[in-house]
């Protein structure tokens, strides 16, 4: 399969504009694609100031269940990060049984446990800010099923 | 920086959702392991985890953007065949005035510059399907706004 390969451009005045690519299998790196940036410049007058790439990462097994919440539910999980700001982790379709009451996620829960602990063992704020400390979460409630 | 970690869910219904992460610039793509995290989060969702992408992108130091008569809402857009025979573009925001003959509209395919951007292209890019682009057919400025016009 081919991997999105993505161009940014930023002009004179500030304006900024993104190129959507596809490149093939053996790119797994921006740093790949030099010959490429070296090409392009001249016949740009923007700068060329970012590439990213992306990788696929295979999914689970297991398959969606039945459950009361469908993907426009949301758990969000609050987090400090280590500059004292919040950080908040949102994932789709959360199992009823994280909740207490249907709003608010169970903090002593193994799974809701073992979730955060992945999050802030994984997970950063988008300036590289560490995970530190879980505050709790709740659902986002979204429009339900008819 | 970090990277950006993209998990694509899908419910019961078939419907889809995207939850955004950022993950260390050290996750870039599978060898680093980024689907240990696939065992908690299943427990928590019921939504199948399809897949996820990593978008690992690199800050580059090249050259400055200078002055033209086109800005980024500008775009030469450069017409490709691929190997099954059906066409593609690129688009190439803020051209160089240069590379366009006297029309200002047409890109011009004896270009030295175009034709070594063109040989870039069909080394690296593909189709999204993974089919290689075996041939540049033409490219055309597409107007969107013209500074002080």
């Amino acid at each position: 399969m081919a991997h999105g390969y993505y161009l940014y451009f930023e002009d004179t005045d500030g304006d900024k504009s993104k190129s959507s690519l596809w490149v093939g299998d053996g790119v797994v790196a921006p740093s790949a694609m030099a010959d490429l940036i070296t090409a392009l410049e001249p016949i740009t007058t923007a700068s060329v100031y970012k590439h990213a790439i992306s990788n696929v990462v295979q999914g689970a097994g297991a398959a969606a269940q039945a459950n009361p919440y469908d993907v426009r539910d949301k758990a969000e999980f609050r987090f400090t990060d280590d500059q004292g700001n919040i950080q908040t982790v949102t994932i789709p379709a959360p199992l009823s049984t994280i909740f207490l009451d249907d709003d608010t996620i169970d903090t002593a829960n193994l799974d809701v446990i073992d979730f955060k602990d992945q999050c802030i063992a994984h997970f950063q704020g988008r300036g590289g800010e560490a995970l530190v400390t879980f505050l709790g979460g709740s659902r986002i409630r979204a429009p339900r099923r008819s | 920086m970090p990277n950006l970690l993209q998990i694509n869910y899908v419910d019961t219904d078939g419907e889809t959702a995207t939850s955004r992460h950022w993950v260390d610039e050290t996750v870039t793509d599978e060898a680093n392991d980024p689907e240990t995290l696939w065992p908690e989060l299943e427990a928590i969702t019921s939504a199948q985890i399809q897949n996820a992408d990593i978008i690992f992108d690199t800050e580059l130091a090249g050259e400055a953007a200078t002055d033209g008569p086109y800005d980024v809402a500008d775009k030469a857009v450069l017409y490709f065949r691929d190997s099954a025979g059906f066409t593609q573009k690129l688009s190439v925001p803020a051209p160089e005035a240069s590379i366009f003959e006297t029309d200002d509209e047409t890109v011009d395919k004896s270009n030295s510059l175009v034709q070594d951007f063109v040989t870039e292209v069909l080394i690296y890019l593909v189709t999204r399907g993974g089919a290689a682009l075996v041939e540049f057919i033409k490219g055309r400025r597409m107007r969107k706004n013209r500074k002080g016009k």
